[in-house]
């Protein structure tokens, strides 16, 4: 079975027109465009953002619409990772969203971070562990279980230091996985924990057709966002501990 | 006949307005956060950031209603990119990006200086708008070169030379606080309250008799704030002395 929690079997034939999406994430140093064609990816660019997200996400997009030759207005839903993850590069990503949603009367989903990077890895098994990187050596972590209806979360966001990830990723019981923003002394360290595995690097790049999927399934079922009052999770460390 | 939707979001305010052939106004919409940042005694940085997150696209929805136009109409997405407090910036910015992008117009980025001299060509709606909807005529008549410029605010004090459009001559400024932050400070210090500005003048009003005649200390015991010899000026002596 191929499951999105809760929503539609993106492999089922739909009989209407699909819905232009243009996906963006802009959570952290990794920047990443994805346009989409209801379940249907067309492009995605994912890279390491030197500069700001600011100058570089929409010239992006535009490669993207120019390739596979479909006008940014034809856009219809437009999704943004909502974090956790730096404030300021949420805040492009959200505002970008709000942009196309004013300007297109397109409809805003709005998808965590980590939501998207646990989706984009869950045909792995048993416990998942997501990192964003938080700055001056902290992440931001979401666990989640693999289940028959599709991915869990298993409690709260958290913002962890690197003691604080290792005592958390020490603590879960049976297989984890760990997935996201990673270094090689971080990676060692938690490989070497039992029955814990790390993705390899190109497992740490989050892939924005996974939150394009993600925004698109949720669109599905629950609707679009409320665009206007969307905002990004302000998470920071002391916030949604357990 | 051009139409620009303009955004500005540098500080503490959320704004948009529709504006045709650069004088007149259709709609100006404008969100101030004063309310948020006055227990607080000025601006902090994150929470003006996260109002516009709330504030972009009601402002922006409100301007074009206000001014009874719609996207179509929309020739050009101005945005003011700067000087300002980063973290705001960056919501107006990528927004009017996002804007541009989406519809496929030219996005003019203006520096926030520039806004304030060119508000001086601007014409209130019911100034060349009569009851029946059509424009008055003749219009008021657009400032005259060469001018001069005095840009006052909460983030600058400046006096600007003009020969022609666009082209700027700082003759002088400010060498430390703005005139604004300088009210904002002695507000602080007397505990007035803020924004200080309007704060002074109440308390310089509770000054007024019975016949209207104002009693303040002589202006004499303070500082003058212009830099003898050039066209600078410095209001921090002027702080000091109050
Ligand atoms: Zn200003």
């Amino acid at each position: 079975m191929i499951a999105i929690h809760g929503a539609p079997d993106p492999w089922s034939p739909i009989e209407t027109e699909p819905p232009i999406i243009l996906a963006f994430d802009t959570s952290s140093t990794i920047g990443g465009v994805a346009l989409c064609r209801g379940f249907e990816v067309l492009g995605e660019e994912t890279w390491r953002v030197g500069g700001s997200h600011t100058a570089q996400v929409l010239p992006a997009a535009a490669r993207l619409c120019q390739r596979a030759g479909i006008p940014p207005r034809a856009t219809s839903i437009a999704v943004t990772a909502t974090g956790p993850g730096s404030f300021t590069g949420l805040r492009v990503g959200a505002s970008l969203g709000k942009g196309l949603a004013a300007a297109l009367g397109a409809a805003l989903v709005g998808v965590p971070t980590l939501d998207a990077l646990a989706h984009q890895h869950r045909a792995l098994t048993g416990t998942l562990v997501a990192l964003v990187d938080a700055g001056r050596g902290q992440v931001y972590a979401g666990t989640y279980r693999a289940a028959a209806r599709g991915l869990t979360r298993r409690g709260e966001f958290v913002v962890l230091s690197e003691e604080e990830l290792i005592e958390h990723v020490a603590a879960l019981s049976g297989a984890a996985w760990i997935v996201g923003e990673m270094w090689p002394e971080r990676a060692q360290v938690l490989a070497a924990l039992p029955k814990v595995r790390v993705a390899t690097p190109a497992g740490t790049l989050r892939r924005p057709a996974h939150l394009a999927e993600l925004g698109y399934a949720r669109f599905l079922r629950d609707g679009p966002s409320d665009a206007a009052a969307l905002q990004p999770l302000y998470l920071k460390r002391g916030d949604s501990r357990r | 006949m051009t139409t620009i939707l303009a955004i500005e979001t540098s500080c503490d305010e959320t704004a948009a307005a529709v504006v045709e052939d650069g004088r007149f106004m259709r709609s100006n919409v404008v969100f101030t956060q004063e309310e948020l940042h006055r227990r607080f005694g000025g601006v902090v940085p994150e929470l003006a950031s996260r109002e516009h997150v709330l504030g972009i696209m009601p402002a922006v929805e409100r301007a074009l209603e206000t001014a009874g136009a719609d996207w179509e109409q929309i020739d050009a997405i101005g945005v003011s990119y700067g000087p300002g407090l980063a973290g705001s910036l960056v919501v107006g910015v990528n927004a009017a990006k996002a804007m541009a992008f989406a519809r496929g117009v030219p996005l003019v980025g203006i520096n926030h200086l520039e806004g304030h001299v060119y508000a001086n060509w601007l014409i209130k709606r019911d100034r060349w708008l009569g009851a029946d909807g059509r424009r008055i005529f003749p219009e008021p008549r657009a400032p005259q070169f060469p001018l001069l410029c005095l840009v006052v605010s909460g983030g600058h004090s400046e006096l600007v030379l003009m020969r022609q459009h666009c082209t700027y001559q700082v003759l002088g400024r400010t060498r430390d606080d703005a005139a604004g932050e300088a009210f904002d400070k002695v507000a602080r210090i007397l505990g007035l309250g803020y924004p200080g500005g309007p704060a002074v003048q109440r308390a310089v009003e509770r000054l007024r008799d019975a016949s209207g005649l104002l009693h303040v200390p002589p202006a004499s015991q303070f500082t003058r704030p212009w830099m003898r010899g050039t066209y600078d000026f410095s209001f921090s002596g002027l702080k000091t002395a109050v």
